[in-house]
Formats: C-alpha cells, sequence, structure tokens
C-alpha cells in the first residue's frame, strides 16, 4: 500500500450481540441464537447470529415470524449492560493499535492506523511486516481476549474500508489498496456508497443509475439539483474521493429510545405519557454524555407493521424535556394519522454536539435545573425512585424495574 | 391596453416591486405583476397574499384594460432595454413591448387570475417622519424571531403607550426595544405585530429619501403610503408575550467600552468559536475585558484584552458572538455600555449617546458556560 494515502480499517463485529452470547455460554456455539426476547412475546429481533440469519431472521424480523421459522433456536431478552461492557473491551482492544477510532455504533468503528506505531515506515522497526499481517493480529487479539469474532477491512479512505470489510463476512478479513479500490468502484451497486440508503438506491434506479459506473455519467450539477449537498458528495465518492476522516470522539451520532406495547393502543393520553418517558430516557442519556441534540425524529409502528416516522430541527439544541417535548408532541400528531392501534414508539435524537445551553428570555430554567435534580435523585435511588406526573400512570402498562418502567427492546434501550 | 412611457419609468417602478413577488410559490399567478390602465395612470400590483405592494405611475396611455405578466421576465426586459420610449400594447393576454426597432412579446395572465389586493382609503393615514420611522424599524427588525412555533414572535410589536410609540422584537435570545416620545399613531387603542417583510420593503424603499410616510391601521391588517407606492401586509396575531416582565431592573454591573474597539475584537475571536455555539466568554475584571474563544474542531483558541471601565465583581459570561454582533451594529455612538448582573441572566446594552425624544436598548441572554 503506498505510504501517501492513509490507512483506515473498519471493524464489524459480526452479529455482536449474539456472539457475545455465544461466548457467555459456549453451549449456544454453533446454533442459531436471537436476541430481542421470548418466543411468545411481541417486538422483534435485535440481533440473530450467522446461524439464524441463514434462515432469513436477522435484525427487525418480528419475534414470532423468527420462532416460527427457527423454532429451535435460542431466544434471548439480552442485557444492555454486558453488550457496552463488550463493547468498552473491543474499543480498548483498537486502543492498542491507534488512538484514532471513531466508534460508529456498538459494533462498528473505523480506525485510523496511518502513523500508527503499528504500521512499518522506511527506517522504522516495527510489529508487523504488512498491513494484513496487522489486521490478523488485531482480529486474533479480539478473538483470544474476548472469544468474539470481526470482519476488517483494511484500504485508504472510509468509503474503501467499508467496502473492503462487506467482502467477507462472518470472520473476514480485506486488504485493498487505493489503486486496486478505484478499480472495482465502478462495477459496484451504488447501494455501496456512504449514504445511500434503499430510497435514494430506488430514485436512482429510475434515472437509469445502478452501478457506481452509471453514476459516474451524471454531471455534479444534475446530482446537486436532485439531492443538493449529498449529491455533490457523491459526485466525489464515485471518483474514490472520500475526504471524511476519522474522527475520534464523536461517538454517539443518535441516541434512541423505543418500546413495544404489550397490547396495541389508541389510547392518546397512554401513548403521549409513553412518548414523554421515552424522552425523558433520551435527555437524560443526552445530560448524561454532556450532549445537545439539534434534530429529534419520532417513530412509530402501527398494528399492521407499517411504520411512519418524521423529523424536524429544533430551533436550539438541547438536552431538556423541556424544550424538546413541544416538537415531539407536534411530530407525534403530524404521524398519528390513523385510527389504527399503535404497537412501537420510538425517539431518536439526532445532530448531537457537545452541550452547550443559549438561556431563554421567556422560558424560565427552572424546568432544566428540574431535570438535572431529577438526575441526581435517580443516580442515586434508581430511576423508578420518582415519576414525573405524565409518566407517573404507565405503571399500569409496564413492567416497573429499579431502572425505571422496562422498555421492550431491552437491547437497544436503557 | 396601450401605453407609452419612458423605459426609465416602467423599469424603476417594477424594480420596487420584485422584492415583494414570492420566489418559489405553490400559486403560479403570483409570480406575476397585475398592469392597471386606466385615464393616465398605470398600477402595478404584486402580492404574495401576506404583502401587497402597488406603484401607480404616469404614462401617455391610449387604450385603458388591463392584464398580468411574469414579473421577473418582465423586469430583466426594462432592465436591458435602450433608454428610448416604450410603446406597451396588449391583445388577449400577450403583452407586447415595442422599443425603438425592438419587439418583445410574452403571455400573461387573466387579470382575473390575480388575487384581488384590499381596497385602501388613503383618506385615513396618520402621516409620520418617514427618516424616524425608518431609523426605528433597523434598530429592532434584526432580532424577530424565525421561529415558527411561536408566530407572535415573528414580527415587530408596535406598542403605543404614554411613553410613545414603543417597537419591540425577540427571538427569545435577545431582545431590541426602541421608543420615541415624539411619535404616536393615533386610532391605536391596541398593539399590533407587524410581519418583518413588509418592514424589510419600507427600509428599502425609502432608501435615503427621507419623506413622509402614510400608515392605515386596520383590523388584521396595516397600509404605508410612501409617493407613488403602497405598500400593504396582513399583521401577526398576538398575543405577543409580555415583554416588559423580562426586562431587568436591577442590573447594577455597569462596564462602559469603546464600541468600534469592542467590535472588531469580538468579531476577530469570533472566527475560532465553536461554529454551533459561537460562544464567546467575557471574562470581566477591574477595568479589563477578556474576550475568549475555543474551537475544538481545529485546536483553535483565540484570546484579546481591552481595556474597559468597570468597577464591579469580577464575572465571566458566555454569549454568542453573533448576537453581540447584531446588537453593536444597532448601537449609534463611540461608547457603549453593558448593564450585567450575573453570568446567567440578561444583560442590558445601550449607547452612552443620547437622542431627543428617542430611547433605545438591547436585550442579551447568555450561554451557559460548560463546566
Amino acid at each position: 500500500m503506498p505510504t501517501n494515502h492513509r490507512i483506515i480499517a473498519l471493524v464489524d463485529m459480526n452479529a455482536f450481540l449474539a456472539s457475545v452470547e455465544q461466548a457467555l455460554n459456549p453451549s449456544l456455539r454453533g446454533k442459531p441464537v436471537v436476541v430481542g426476547g421470548e418466543p411468545g412475546t411481541r417486538g422483534i429481533v435485535i440481533c440473530a447470529s450467522y446461524e439464524a440469519r441463514k434462515l432469513g431472521v436477522r435484525f427487525g424480523t418480528p419475534l414470532a415470524e423468527a420462532y416460527r421459522r427457527l423454532p429451535t433456536a435460542a431466544f434471548l431478552r439480552g442485557d444492555i449492560k454486558i453488550y457496552i461492557d463488550y463493547w468498552r473491551a473491543v474499543q480498548e482492544i483498537f486502543g492498542a493499535y491507534t488512538p484514532q477510532i471513531e466508534p460508529v455504533s456498538m459494533d462498528e468503528g473505523y480506525l485510523d492506523l496511518t502513523g500508527s506505531p503499528a504500521i512499518s515506515k522506511a527506517g522504522c522497526r516495527s510489529r508487523f511486516k504488512s498491513v494484513r499481517e496487522l489486521g490478523q493480529a488485531l482480529k486474533d487479539d479480539i478473538r483470544n481476549r474476548l472469544d468474539i469474532g470481526c470482519s476488517v477491512g483494511i484500504s485508504t479512505t472510509k468509503m474503501f474500508a467499508k467496502i473492503a470489510c462487506n467482502i467477507r463476512k462472518p470472520d473476514g478479513l480485506t486488504v485493498i489498496g487505493h489503486e486496486r479500490a478505484l478499480a472495482m468502484l465502478p462495477g459496484l451497486p451504488v447501494r455501496k456508497l456512504p449514504n445511500v440508503g434503499r430510497k435514494i438506491e430506488k430514485t436512482l434506479a429510475e434515472l437509469g443509475v445502478h452501478t457506481v459506473g452509471d453514476l459516474l455519467k451524471v454531471p455534479r450539477p444534475v446530482l446537486v439539483e436532485l439531492f443538493g449537498v449529498r449529491g455533490n458528495e457523491w459526485h466525489d465518492y464515485a471518483r474514490g474521493i472520500d475526504k471524511r476522516e476519522v474522527r475520534p470522539g464523536l461517538h454517539q451520532k443518535t441516541i434512541s429510545r423505543e418500546t413495544t406495547f404489550n397490547a396495541d393502543s389508541v389510547d392518546r393520553e397512554f401513548l403521549g405519557g409513553t412518548l414523554y418517558y421515552l424522552l425523558e430516557r433520551v435527555c437524560q442519556k443526552l445530560r448524561e454524555l454532556n450532549l445537545v441534540a439539534g434534530r429529534v425524529a419520532v417513530k412509530l409502528r402501527y398494528v399492521d407493521y407499517s411504520s411512519v416516522d418524521d423529523v424536524r430541527t429544533l430551533d436550539f439544541p438541547s438536552n431538556s424535556e423541556g424544550d424538546i417535548h413541544p416538537y415531539v408532541t407536534a411530530l407525534f400528531d403530524k404521524i398519528y394519522t390513523r385510527k389504527t392501534g399503535v404497537r412501537h414508539l420510538g425517539i431518536t435524537a439526532a445532530n448531537l454536539t457537545p452541550a452547550f445551553r443559549q438561556i431563554q428570555l421567556f422560558t424560565s430554567e427552572k424546568s432544566f435545573d428540574l431535570a438535572r435534580g431529577l438526575d441526581k435523585v435517580r443516580a442515586h435511588l434508581g430511576y423508578h425512585a420518582i415519576y414525573t406526573g405524565r409518566t407517573v400512570r404507565l405503571g399500569d402498562k409496564f413492567r416497573e424495574v429499579v431502572d425505571g418502567y422496562e422498555l421492550r427492546t431491552p437491547s437497544l434501550s436503557q | 391596453m396601450k401605453f407609452k412611457t419612458d423605459r426609465a419609468n416602467l423599469h424603476q417602478a417594477a424594480s420596487k416591486l420584485l422584492s415583494i413577488v414570492p420566489p418559489k410559490s405553490t400559486l403560479p399567478i403570483l409570480s406575476n405583476i397585475l398592469f392597471e390602465l386606466e385615464k393616465s395612470k398605470l398600477s402595478l400590483k404584486v402580492t404574495d397574499l401576506d404583502v401587497s405592494m402597488t406603484s401607480t405611475i404616469d404614462v401617455d396611455a391610449q387604450k385603458a384594460g388591463a392584464v398580468a405578466v411574469p414579473a421577473k421576465v418582465f423586469y430583466e426586459i426594462v432592465r436591458e432595454l435602450p433608454d428610448f420610449e416604450l410603446e406597451v400594447s396588449t391583445y388577449e393576454n400577450r403583452m407586447e413591448i415595442k422599443c425603438g426597432a425592438g419587439v418583445y412579446k410574452m403571455s400573461g395572465f387573466s387579470p382575473e387570475d390575480f388575487p384581488k389586493l384590499p381596497d385602501v382609503h388613503i383618506g385615513r393615514q396618520v402621516k409620520i417622519d418617514g427618516a424616524i420611522l425608518g431609523r426605528m424599524v433597523k434598530k429592532v427588525l434584526f432580532a424577530v424571531s424565525r421561529d415558527e412555533t411561536r408566530p407572535a414572535l415573528n414580527g415587530v410589536l408596535w406598542h403605543t403607550t404614554e411613553e410613545g410609540l414603543n417597537m419591540v422584537a425577540t427571538d427569545g435570545h435577545r431582545l431590541a426595544k426602541v421608543t420615541r416620545s415624539d411619535l404616536k399613531i393615533s386610532g391605536q387603542g391596541k398593539d399590533i405585530i407587524v410581519p418583518p417583510k413588509v418592514l424589510d420593503n419600507l427600509v428599502k424603499l425609502m432608501g435615503d429619501e427621507a419623506g413622509e410616510v402614510g400608515i392605515i391601521v386596520n383590523e388584521g391588517s396595516i397600509v404605508f403610503v410612501l409617493g407613488n407606492s403602497i405598500l400593504t401586509s396582513r399583521l401577526l396575531e398576538g398575543p405577543y408575550p409580555n415583554y416588559e416582565q423580562v426586562i431587568p431592573k436591577d442590573n447594577s454591573k455597569r462596564a462602559t467600552m469603546d464600541k468600534e474597539i469592542l467590535q472588531a475584537a469580538v468579531r476577530r475571536v469570533a472566527i475560532l468559536s465553536n461554529t454551533l455555539t459561537h460562544q464567546v466568554k467575557f471574562s470581566l475584571k477591574k477595568d479589563e475585558l477578556e474576550l475568549l474563544a475555543t474551537n475544538f474542531d481545529f485546536g483553535g483558541e483565540a484570546k484579546e484584552i481591552l481595556k474597559i471601565n468597570y468597577g464591579a465583581d469580577a464575572m465571566d459570561i458566555g454569549y454568542n458572538a453573533n448576537y453581540i454582533i447584531d446588537i453593536l451594529r444597532q448601537t449609534d455612538g463611540a461608547e457603549v455600555l453593558f448593564d450585567l448582573n450575573t453570568a446567567t441572566t440578561a444583560g442590558i446594552v445601550r449607547s452612552a449617546e443620547r437622542v431627543d425624544n428617542e430611547n433605545y436598548f438591547f436585550l442579551v441572554m447568555p450561554l451557559r458556560l460548560l463546566d
């Protein structure tokens, strides 16, 4: 790999939650494992082991459906605290290779290995003869210490590292040099480019753009007209230009809390209370991490599994439920249009930045001070020690534990 | 419709109207100028349904009539034509402009398709000095909120009291208030909230010419009469928040600063402030102000120390640099006064200079400094 390019790795902990469960309980090894909940309960699959994926069970499959396909699988409720511990341990291992680590989510992280002491440079001694050897050592470290597998892709940009990582899964190691990556790019489907989701893929397909090679023929102004700033980026990505750096510290991109109900509900008071509770949990986490959110999204799924969501930019970034609640209410009123039962509600805070707070003229700081006071009480006595009026009646519908009401996507929600 | 007129006459009238025409509208008719010719008076009318404007010019009329044609295209034609007499005529909603040997034609719409603008009875107008009105509006316009969740704040409050006419604007982070004791708009039993678009256009329309402006306040709308132009706007619905309640009465820590020096220093330091918060820390000590900004994204740090006049307790306050810059831009005179209380309460900024019959000040809320 030429030295004038960066060396960037993407490490993907394949089926992370299921792998952790298999590491903790060796009898599950080689067997299909489904994390998300017990088969008789409602909710969705949060993580399926590769053994289970072979039979079509994946993230988002309703648990009932998963059980129909895989009655013999181990269905586990999962424990977020254990997964967080494992993820910290994984990041510690990354730290031995480079300080430049950008966790993308709780099972994936970019490492910038350029200039890392682990990489050999002309005239310098190093532990490794090649980048491939380094990648293998990283995989071995994780396997030996934590007994879980991962896929590693190493190349010269984040985009290429991701493409490399997806070539061999699970447990793969792929190193692609810059020239080879550039040569591969035109043949790949556009979906492989960063930020190209299903909707965009569909829009592009309607324009006859299926591969990156097709995209190369679309002039920059056309892409910008159609997709704005992102169109501009895709024009670059299609040419192998990806200037995104590995940015340590940007750990958390969004914070979500969501829950599936035991029984579908059309009760606006109950749904509103649940939303407020989810918002409280999101805001509590924001304050704990000393972050503020710039955008908030509300998602709901109806009883027939059709789902709707919408997002709004806050007029000023905040981590106070008092500030964000009007937006959440407005979003919910906008998307909840059918007179049908709701089975799932979720709130996501996005555009997170380090906390700051613009003090308001007409809104007293009392609600913000109150929230901080509640955080302190709950840190000592548990979340359930004190509830707000809006959420106190949720106890009729949710099971209560020390950590507050138990949400029904335990692996993702705290 | 058929008339003759100078190019400059028509160009000037059209250019005044252009900023009212909505750039993108779901109603295509709103992208047009309505021309109405009656006797020797040609009226050009535009509207975005909230704000409307009519400009009337004298022309050499040959045949009365009306048509609506695309505003931008019409404006560009009269802008580019040479300075000769134009002959404008219409035939079945098509307009033809003849200029020397040039002929320009375009299709328009029937005048019936154009929204009917409210009738204005200019007899009831109150006349006030345009220069004073423009000065008041400029002082507060920057503070108008863009937050659509609080529509009342999306305008300037005109509040007539015993003190005179007050104009107030706030976005909840800063507030601007200007009072003229020699101005009263009669027939003002109650407050009105005027949207910024009409005020912005009013200031532009007045330019540097300080003539008289006629004002008519109707139920739900306001009319401004300036020479041959009439601007009307829908008023916003209240209630406007009780702003008087948030104006601090006991800000006893006064810092006196040179405005130009402070403004230049804040602008410099702000370059290295956080791009989202624009936070600049004001550290006040005895006769000294330290400005500090940091930006973690590129390890930026900027510091300036200014000599000021300050005798109260030392204090650190965070401000959004843009708010301070906006305020200083509207503060006249060489010296600016900051009347402060605590690091988390509103500060009052005003000019050290006094103008007869006029009083204005700005409130600015701090940013809570990170621990």
